[in-house]
């Protein structure tokens, strides 16, 4: 991707001997870069790389969060949820009931 | 009111607690030692209110001290604040009113002139807690030990060892000589913020000062640890540094700088200031030590060590260094400096490949002397971790205690499970005449699936086994840094 884009920029400046690009080769051309700039955004956003600087984020250091401003940090996703009623969920109703009542 | 929605660090298993509690005959799975009677002391950080700063230290967090206390195999846990003057002072103003981590240009305007001036009324005593000549204390670094009631935890005051410790700060790692008895203490930036002076004390085995040393580093640095053998002193000096100028500039206390070298002191036990000889090295980070000996003119000192900023929350100024690695960059090394040399330098060895954790220990009886056996915790990410219960962090936690034989080269492991996180571990020997290494190590594991804290028990000297017992307690401590198991004959315990 990289490459086409140069190649299309060593295309228009190649100087008093480049053939003149004509409004609808122009906005050709013009589609056509920016397509490949939006993909290389995605593949930049995939392969981590920010191509905007990233706000502060909280990262995972010595068995602690904490928060890098820098953004530069591996973020921590906690899991979702906390101490959760999975076991309960095994339960009977009746004997839910009969254990807590109210719940 | 207390409002800690805006800091995104403090969710699920790291919320704040704030509580005080006492669980009486602990919850236990398997069976605890009978004789292991006394108690696993534990402090740490927890927020009393939410810090002034998101990217302050967790280092700055209040002091939170956990007891375990064990008689004929039962367990009873009590936790507590260290009501230090700061908790105080936030207390009755209902808010956080200190700035950044050992900064006190940042504190609140109603007591920054104050705490300028006597920057050691900030301190948290919340790093390490021990015992010492019948009585038990907290401390941290940065400003006296506070003295704690053993049966009950309440906090009792400052200390000033009747007003022979004259350092302004008291370090977080004394060291209790097993042969004489004596504490050897410290405090660095001794006479107040930014100084390089350290003094240093020898405090005898009924809590008296019989000896004072004053010395300068080479550059103001974190002196965090030491060394000692039975002739000799170590103290690392190594690339964190902070300055006046960094300071007014309301900046946190330290900054990693990847271009100062790194230098051990060593002077003689019964030495003068003059005495002291400082040895150079490349730059690294040496935060904590496992342990030293003097054999004929040679100083050996065994450390975890990091050739990085081990402190993602100590950035380096721009230009001086990465922010901090991913913990694989810690190792086991040998540092062994030649005092019949005229050379400054000293000789490095790896000793062990494993990436460990920055906290080692050994068994105490043994400090100062020849020894075997080093432990530590390590993230082996090739064990299991189930990230959906436990959040994303497989190899990003400390999930095994290791053992590493420095006379064989050999090392073993226990692990903890698959949704746990372990603290500091802690060697308590099976009896007091036991050879080093037969008896137990334990430590806190968070069960980061269940929200809750459990005090894992292993056969030291054999660690695949897993567990002999597991304390369960039904919620989560706060962070751990520091703990100690403390023998019933050596504090009076309830």
């Amino acid at each position: 991707m990289h490459d086409l884009i140069c190649d299309e920029n060593r295309a228009d400046a190649s100087g008093p001997s480049a053939r003149r690009l004509s409004r609808r080769g122009f906005l050709g051309r013009a589609a056509a870069l920016a397509g490949s700039t939006a993909v290389l955004a995605r593949l930049s956003a995939l392969a981590g790389f920010a191509s905007a600087p990233r706000g502060p984020v909280v990262g995972f250091h010595m068995d602690r969060p904490y928060l890098d401003p820098s953004g530069a940090a591996e973020p921590y996703h906690p899991p979702c949820g906390t101490r959760s009623g999975e076991g309960m969920a095994e339960i009977a109703t009746v004997q839910l009931l009969g254990q807590f009542g109210y719940c | 009111m207390v409002d800690f929605s805006k800091d995104p660090t403090a969710r699920g298993f790291y919320a704040p607690d704030r509580f005080e509690s006492n669980v009486f005959d602990c919850e236990v799975q398997g069976r605890v030692p009978t004789e292991m009677n006394g108690a696993f002391v534990r402090v740490g950080t927890e927020w009393l209110y939410p810090p002034r700063f998101a990217d302050d230290s967790i280092f700055n967090a209040d002091g939170f001290v956990g007891l375990f206390r064990f008689k004929n195999g039962v367990v009873d846990f009590a936790g507590r604040w260290v009501r230090t003057a700061r908790w105080h002072e936030d207390m009755a103003a209902s808010r956080q009113l200190y700035g950044y981590y050992r900064n006190p240009f940042t504190d609140d305007p109603r007591l920054r002139a104050q705490t300028i001036e006597r920057p050691y009324l900030r301190t948290l005593a919340n790093t390490n807690v021990i015992a010492h000549a019948g009585k038990l204390f907290a401390m941290k670094e940065d400003g006296p030990p506070y003295e704690l009631d053993p049966k009950t935890l309440a906090t009792r005051g400052p200390m000033s060892f009747e007003g022979r410790y004259r350092s302004q700060t008291f370090s977080a790692h004394p060291k209790i000589d097993p042969v004489s008895g004596e504490m050897i203490c410290y405090g660095y930036e001794a006479t107040g913020l930014a100084s390089n002076d350290v003094f240093l004390y020898s405090v005898d085995r009924a809590g008296r000062v019989t000896r004072e040393v004053r010395f300068k580093a080479p550059y103001v640095s974190m002196i965090h640890d030491i060394a000692v053998t039975q002739r000799h002193i170590v103290f690392p000096v190594f690339a964190y540094t902070t300055s006046l100028e960094r300071l007014r500039a309301g900046r946190i206390h330290w900054a990693w700088d990847a271009h100062l070298p790194t230098y051990i002191g060593i002077l003689p036990r019964d030495g003068e200031a003059r005495d002291m000889r400082w040895f150079k090295g490349p730059t690294r980070s040496i935060v904590h030590t496992f342990n030293a000996r003097t054999e004929g003119s040679k100083v050996i000192l065994e450390s975890p060590v990091t050739e990085t900023n081990p402190f993602p929350f100590f950035p380096p100024d721009p230009g001086n260094g990465d922010s901090a690695q991913a913990r694989h960059g810690t190792t086991i090394r040998r540092h062994v400096f030649e005092l019949d040399s005229k050379r400054d330098d000293f000789s490095e060895e790896i000793l062990f490949e494993q990436s460990v954790s920055g906290l080692g220990r050994i068994d105490d009886r043994y400090i100062s002397l020849p020894y075997r056996y080093a432990y530590t915790g390590f993230s082996d990410p090739s064990r299991p971790f189930d990230e959906s219960r436990a959040g994303n962090l497989r190899g990003r936690v400390t999930n095994c205690y290791g053992r590493f034989d420095l006379r064989s080269g050999a090392s073993a492991a226990y692990f903890a499970g698959d949704t746990h996180t372990l603290n500091e571990p802690v060697f308590v020997p099976r009896r007091p005449d036991s050879p080093e290494g037969d008896g137990y190590l334990i430590g806190i594991a968070n069960n980061l699936a269940e929200m809750r804290s459990e005090l894992v028990i292993a056969d030291a000297q054999h660690l695949e086994a897993g567990d002999l017992a597991r304390i369960i307690l039904p919620f989560r401590l706060g962070a751990q840094v520091h703990g100690n198991w403390i023998s019933e004959d050596r504090l009076a315990f309830a």
